[in-house]
């Protein structure tokens, strides 16, 4: 029970994008279809899953023992960046092509704050291994969930009569804002 | 996605080409300084050739853009079943067979993350390796290389 209260909470209640604003970059960058939404949204998840597993075992099984917590920021940041390093290995080694035509995609899972800002958290709230995993898990979802609704919100836009000083990011930031308020109506669902 | 692109070197299938994608699709991007591909060897890519270009040919390329969408939705869904799978099924027997937790749910979850991958190679091996790979389409206009 406490484990599905993680889940809906990191998914709804607590989104890294629309209640935190993290990860704003891959959000509007990558979010004008729904398929390179669904691509970007499953490779955060992936990447933050793995962080959650990866930091929860430094931080208490290095950091914590040994008195180094000052150390969790620098330890975490070379974690994330040594995740998507070993991504970008892995995919050039499946699929040349697809590494050639990647480009920013994976770096931008990289500079994505919310990746951090999860390690830290979940350290800061004491989780334990699974906790910590389903925490992980959730927020990679509440992220897909984000970037796809707004994708396809961005989708139907293209064919709407927008002002010219709002089209591209003016718009989708006055939506996000908007899908930011109807998220706040979760707060308070889980206590 | 079509391109227009100039050949740099061709060998048997393959071809270099330049693409001068950056300034049409890339001026308008606010994260364009984080791009690999603003780097020293930007705009320089392999292509299929099958119309045989040579050095110095303008040519138009296309981008199988669709097929990188599908192909990384599927590495990154069959990477996160197999971590989830991994997980629980470790959580489960662990449960049942009152071991300790945590080391047991974080061995399921390494050996799902290393069955994902195992399917991945296998998957991406058995597949025409050189269905991603962009394609000359036509030759706008031959170079100078041209006997």
């Amino acid at each position: 029970m406490e484990l599905l209260a993680i889940f809906i909470s990191a998914v709804l209640i607590n989104n890294f994008v629309l209640r935190y604003f993290l990860g704003i970059c891959p959000f509007l960058g990558v979010s004008k279809k729904i398929d390179s939404a669904v691509s970007m949204g499953l490779a955060v998840t992936f990447v933050m899953t793995i962080t959650a597993v990866v930091s929860w075992a430094i931080n208490h099984w290095i950091l914590i023992p040994y008195g180094l917590d000052y150390l969790k920021i620098v330890s975490f940041i070379l974690v994330i960046a040594s995740l998507v390093q070993l991504v970008e290995m892995f995919i050039r080694k499946v699929s040349p092509p697809l590494y050639q035509a990647l480009g920013i995609y994976l770096p931008l899972v990289t500079t994505n704050c919310a990746i951090l800002f999860l390690a830290l958290l979940a350290a800061l709230k004491e989780y334990n291994f699974l906790e910590s995993v389903v925490y992980g898990f959730g927020s990679g979802i509440g992220f897909t969930l984000a970037i796809i609704l707004i994708a396809g919100i961005r989708e139907q836009l293209d064919m709407a009569d927008v002002p010219e000083p709002l089209k591209g990011a003016g718009i989708s930031l006055i939506v996000a804002g908007i899908m930011a308020l109807a998220f706040f109506g979760f707060s308070g669902m889980i206590k | 996605m079509e391109e227009k692109a100039v050949v740099c070197a061709s060998q048997k299938d393959f071809a270099q080409v330049n693409v001068e994608i950056k300034g049409e699709i890339c001026s308008t991007c606010s994260v364009r300084s984080l791009c690999a591909g603003q780097q020293e060897e930007k705009g320089t890519i392999t292509v299929l050739n099958p119309l045989s270009a040579r050095p110095g040919d303008e040519v138009k390329i296309k981008f199988p853009e669709g097929d990188y969408t599908k192909e990384l939705i599927r590495i990154f869904g069959i990477l996160l079943v197999g971590i989830i799978l991994g997980l629980a099924l470790g959580y489960l027997v662990a449960l049942f067979l009152s071991l300790p937790l945590t080391p047991i749910s974080l061995l399921g979850f390494l050996l799902g993350l290393l069955a994902g991958g195992a399917i991945l190679f296998r998957y991406f091996g058995r597949k025409k390796k050189n269905k991603l790979y962009p394609v000359i389409i036509d030759i706008i206009r031959k170079g100078g290389s041209h006997g």
